[in-house]
């Protein structure tokens, strides 16, 4: 479909105006958007200005043309003296004047959709643009199109009005304006905030490498004000160098060049007063309109965090290593050291076996006593290491019968010749889940202690009381006393006090025997005093922390 | 007959003691001085009546070579006495010597399985 609608003569200023106004008066009967509107209308208005002042005059005729995808056409014709660099004005690049007329050419065009120029020297100008009609815009039919041309003969626009209109999308256009250029410098306002509050150090430079930013973490690592900073040369105030000393080109530079990221965590910054910190950072360059304008380079110190991570290395090293002394040395004890005792054991026994006079058998009982005094502390030196590693004493526990066990620890002293009596007394069910030979240990060290440190001729009690269900207790009592200054760290390992003349241990036995208790999950207490002696007091339950079933108690 | 017992120590000292003192008790006394040459020793003639058997040695160790032993259908009834410096590495179920070795203690504990009372000839 191609149909003019109106066409109107220009002969005077005023008509200037009638043809924007009938410009924007027919866009919006087609549908046009009203920015479309003022975009057909301006580019009519400067073909149509080209044409009075340069050709005396013209027609300009609104029609419209095409069927599926419609456009708004406007031709703009004249007889004047026409133009003879068709090309260049199109290409924008007019090369003689009138100039005003050409860059009017060049605007009009583009202000439209479609645009097509015919001119020859002395032949006049013919302009044709067309603005596209929006695709929701109503159909247009022969019917609809002659109501419009209808409407368009009836409705003359007058000249105020349209000068009307311009100053208002003026004061309009100004009034955007503004609200954008607010808009814009409170973006920029948000960005400097956050850059300048960033724990990160922020620079950013031109293309000649001129500092454009400079924010407060960025003074605070480099030791420049950005007072300073701005303006300058980013290579006049720092640089940049590998950790092992080799400077290397500013990142800046970098991503300027390539136009990508670079980042590094393994690379010096220099400071201000000349030292250097390792630093973290990540570069980019900037772009308007896909042109590199600049770079940005955000980084931080990370010295502490490689340092922190350089100590705790050798910490974990030196636990290791500690680690490692320590298994070692549990080993020396536990195979090394045992087998040259377990030698003379064997072969002190083996002389007393065959001895038939005291003048030998004597000094071999001796040796013999001693070899097992030493493996009894090589035993709680062993135990006591492993309670440092943290290691703590694994329990085989089974179900037993501690008073059994109790009667064979007594007879046990006593036919080794304990000075004194020993006796027992249990009550009630002593049965539970215990480790047997760590209990066994408990009692040896409870009844030495006893005999050791004693009242010599007085008798040892020992009682074992299993008449609550939970758990059972377990008396040492002898007629000795503690020194009270010593009772209140009697269970601390290496007590220096305990290792008087008579106590030939490593002052171990009783850490260890408390330790012992309380991975059954008991306790251990002692009470001395002048009147009645000393007592130790052993609580345990019948069953170690943790296990599921209950002892079933046969009382 | 006397009874014999295979010792297998790779301590050279605790070795010979041990020799004696089982010699002295009657015993008709074979050693070996680490696993590897147990199994060896054990393969190649009569068994032992028992065997006395340290844990911690090199080559092969005590486990291992009872581990051997139990894979051997004509070795795996031997009785073994473990004598060891670390008790809870002895394989569960067998009577265990402690080192410093009570001398006195491990020959009854042998003697027992044996059937022989201490002193008698083997």
């Amino acid at each position: 479909m191609k149909a003019d609608l109106l066409t109107t003569e220009i002969r005077n200023e005023d008509d200037l105006v009638l043809v924007r106004r009938r410009a924007r008066q027919i866009g919006e009967l087609l549908g046009l958007a009203s920015l479309d509107q003022t975009r057909i209308a301006t580019a009519v208005s400067e073909v149509a200005r080209n044409a009075f002042q340069y050709a005396g005059g013209g027609s300009v005729t609104f029609g419209i043309e095409g069927d599926k995808t419609a456009a708004f056409v406007i031709r703009v014709a004249d007889h004047g003296p026409g133009i003879d660099d068709v090309d260049a004005v199109l290409n924008g690049r007019p090369s003689k004047p009138p100039f005003e007329l050409r860059r009017g050419i060049v605007a009009a065009k583009q202000l439209t959709d479609r645009f097509r120029l015919e001119s020859a020297p002395g032949n006049g100008t013919t302009i044709e643009m067309a603005t596209l009609l929006p695709k929701a815009a109503p159909g247009l039919t022969p019917a609809s199109l002659a109501k419009i041309a209808e409407k368009l003969a009836r409705v003359a626009p007058s000249p105020m009005e349209e000068v009307r209109h311009q100053n208002h999308e003026l004061l309009q256009a100004l009034e955007d304006a503004r609200q954008a250029a607010e808009r814009l410098q409170e973006q920029l306002d948000l960005t400097h905030a956050m850059a300048a509050s960033l724990g990160e150090g922020v620079i950013a430079v031109d293309l000649e490498g001129t500092i454009t930013f400079f924010n407060r973490a960025a003074e605070e690592l480099l030791g420049w004000s950005s007072k300073d900073a701005l303006q300058q040369p980013l290579r006049k105030l720092t640089r940049f160098s590998e950790i092992a000393g080799g400077s290397v080109a500013c990142p800046l530079d970098e991503a300027m060049r390539t136009g990508g990221k670079t980042r590094s965590d393994e690379h010096n910054i220099l400071r201000r007063d000349g030292s250097w910190f390792q630093a973290a950072y990540e570069s980019s360059a900037i772009r308007r309109h896909d042109r590199i304008t600049g770079a940005v380079i955000t980084f931080q110190d990370v010295s502490d965090r490689k340092r922190g991570e350089k100590e705790r290395e050798g910490f974990i090293e030196s636990l290791q290593q500690t680690a490692r002394f320590n298994e070692m040395f549990v080993g020396v004890l536990g195979h090394d050291l045992r087998n040259p005792l377990s030698s003379i054991t064997t072969n002190a026994s083996l002389l007393l076996m065959r001895s038939d006079s005291e003048r030998t058998s004597k000094p071999m009982t001796r040796i013999l006593a001693s070899a097992e005094r030493m493996a009894r502390m090589i035993d709680q030196i062993l135990d006591f290491t492993r309670i440092r590693l943290g290691t703590g004493l694994p329990l085989e526990a089974k179900e037993m019968d501690l008073g059994e066990l109790i009667v064979a620890i007594v007879a046990e002293f006593q036919a080794e010749g304990a000075t004194g009596q020993i006796q027992y007394e249990g009550s009630g069910d002593l049965a539970g889940t215990w480790d047997r030979d760590r209990l066994a240990q408990v009692l040896s060290n409870l009844l030495g202690n006893a005999c050791h440190h004693g009242v010599a001729g007085t008798p040892i009690h020992v009682a074992a009381d299993g008449q609550l269900p939970g758990f059972v207790m377990v008396k040492v009592m002898n007629c000795g006393r503690i020194p009270p200054d010593l009772l209140p760290v009697i269970f601390e390992p290496l007590r220096m006090g305990s290792r008087d003349a008579r106590s030939k241990g490593l002052g171990l036995g009783l850490f260890i025997t408390q330790q012992i208790a309380t991975a059954h999950g008991g306790t251990i207490g002692v009470e001395s005093d002048e009147a009645t002696g000393t007592t130790f007091s052993l609580r345990l339950p019948r069953k170690l922390p943790g296990a599921d079933a209950e002892h079933k108690s046969e009382t | 007959m006397s009874k014999t017992v295979l010792i297998v120590e790779d301590d050279g000292d605790i070795l010979e003691s041990l020799r004696e003192a089982f010699e002295d008790d009657g015993y008709t006394v074979v050693t070996a001085f680490d696993g590897q040459k147990a199994l060896d020793i054990l393969k190649a003639g009569v068994p032992p009546d028992v065997i006395v058997l340290d844990l911690v040695m090199p080559r092969m160790n005590g486990t291992e070579l009872y581990a051997a032993m139990q894979a051997d259908p004509a070795l795996a009834r031997i009785p073994v006495v473990v004598s060891t410096s670390d008790p809870s590495r002895a394989p569960p179920g067998l009577p265990v010597v402690p080192k410093p070795i009570k001398l006195a203690r491990l020959l009854d504990a042998v003697n027992t399985i044996v059937g022989k009372p201490r002193g008698s000839a083997a």
